[in-house]
């Protein structure tokens, strides 16, 4: 099950890479996509912690790279949430995230005794102040992202955005949970509060991220179904007689037009195309033909 | 041959923004120092979709009546792309007759020639005209392009 969920993200990564290519603007949320897929991986979701660990000397590595890449996604996350809500960069809060990862890097080298490979590394060396540093500076940087992204969306905290913030706003008290954790442990007498308090973080990480994860579908929905349900027969259509008449001559399917950009642009290429066809070739194409694109030109004329 | 990449020479020519036929072609008379006319031209075309013809003191843009006026415009935003190109002045190896060639058919009757297919400024051009369309496709409803109504 993991493994198909897995591949189907992939898959969608890689499904989007033509539209990465050509708009600017849709890399920062595609980066982010895939150094979340990359952490997951980490994790050791498909295949086991110790095996990936094993190739990396065995000493945890894999937990700071898994660090590393979910710092990295939510960076761009930001960045993605950031266009979406026209903010401009401030260098220092934009950049400031970034200048965690080589504390974060020289921190985990201090720490002792690394080995074996273990999904609870962290909790068993807590009592070592490097482990206090790593831990401390990745959940800071985190914590930092997740409130810059809230802000950021303050003004569309109503509608589709709430299910999205509110899951953020449990992300960020599951950070908070777990740097009290730590400072509780590291600098108090009080262990078995400290541990009560860390507990809570692996709850309500996992919530908020599954709450963001709905409000991110809900947004995409919200904004991909009208468009799918206008668009897509249209285009299903025209990209089926531009095979059936071989307009394209060329070996690349037009069907990977449908992956192209958006679907409108998709659909404006497929009838130029057609209509290329039409004049290269002198030829007309039937009246009931004619008249589904006539019909299609005149939708795509209403659009603009 | 190089060829610039087309979408940073569309924001170059148009900004980040939408934009109408009418703003690029006054752009591109400002570039070209020479008036840009766009003439629709209801004799035989055949296979022919558009083309431009350079003089002295003008460039001609022909294209010819159509019932899709997406179709129309895409043609005219080829031709144009093929003047905007021409204006960076790079070595291009066009599939164009040269002026030597010009002179030496005016008197005929008709010219065909055979050009390299699937030639890199065509490609060019074509992309050139697809971005073109995005930008133009952009305006809001409040403001179509009256260009050619």
């Amino acid at each position: 099950m993991k493994l198909l969920l897995f591949a189907l993200l992939s898959a969608l990564c890689l499904l989007r890479v033509p539209s990465v290519v050509k708009v600017a603007e849709s890399r920062a949320s595609w980066l982010a996509s895939m150094f979340g897929l990359t952490a997951l991986y980490v994790l050791g979701t498909v295949t086991p912690l110790e095996v990936i660990d094993s190739y990396l000397g065995g000493i945890n590595v894999t937990n700071l790279l898994q660090a590393i890449f979910a710092l990295l996604a939510i960076f761009f996350f930001n960045d993605s949430v950031r266009r979406l809500a026209n903010v401009p960069i401030v260098r220092w809060t934009y950049y400031a995230p970034l200048l965690s990862i080589p504390i974060m890097i020289v921190s985990f080298a201090l720490i002792k005794d690394k080995a074996p490979t273990a999904a609870d590394f962290i909790d068993t060396r807590m009592d070592q102040l490097a482990t206090a540093t790593y831990s401390g500076t990745y959940m800071l940087a985190l914590l930092f992202t997740v409130l810059r992204i809230i802000y950021m969306l303050r003004h569309k905290a109503r509608g589709p955005y709430a299910t999205f913030s509110a899951g953020l706003l449990v992300v960020a008290a599951a950070c908070s949970c777990h740097i009290t954790y730590v400072v509780l442990f590291h600098f108090s007498p009080w262990d078995a509060f400290a541990q009560a308090i860390g507990s809570w973080f692996d709850r309500l990480f996992y919530v908020g991220l599954s709450v963001t994860a709905a409000g991110w579908l809900i947004l995409f929905l919200s904004k991909q179904l009208p468009k799918l349900r206008l668009w897509m027969i249209d285009a299903l259509w025209l990209t089926a007689l531009r095979i059936r008449v071989n307009a394209d001559q060329a070996r690349v399917s037009p069907a990977l037009d449908l992956f192209n950009e958006t679907l409108e642009n998709g659909v404006y290429k497929s009838l130029i195309v057609l209509h290329n066809y039409q004049r290269g070739n002198m030829t007309m194409f039937p009246e009931s033909v004619e008249g589904r694109i006539s019909k299609i030109e005149a939708k795509l004329d209403a659009q603009t | 041959m190089a060829l610039p990449p087309v979408p940073e020479k569309v924001r170059e020519l148009c900004g980040d923004g939408t934009t109408s036929m009418k703003e690029v072609v006054d752009r591109l008379t400002v570039i070209c120092e020479k008036p840009i006319n766009l003439i629709e031209y209801k004799e035989s075309w055949g296979a022919l979709t558009a083309f431009k013809a350079e003089f002295e003191d003008r460039i001609n843009v022909y294209f010819p009546p159509q019932k899709s006026r997406h179709y129309k415009l895409h043609c005219i935003y080829h031709e144009l792309g093929h003047i905007y190109l021409e204006s960076f002045r790079i070595s291009l190896a066009l599939p164009d007759l040269s002026e030597e060639m010009l002179r030496e058919t005016a008197d005929a009757i008709s010219v065909t020639c055979r050009s390299v297919p699937n030639h890199p400024v065509e490609r060019w051009v074509e992309d050139f005209a697809f971005e073109m369309s995005k930008k133009t496709r952009g305006r809001g409803s409040s403001d179509p392009d009256p260009f050619l109504s």
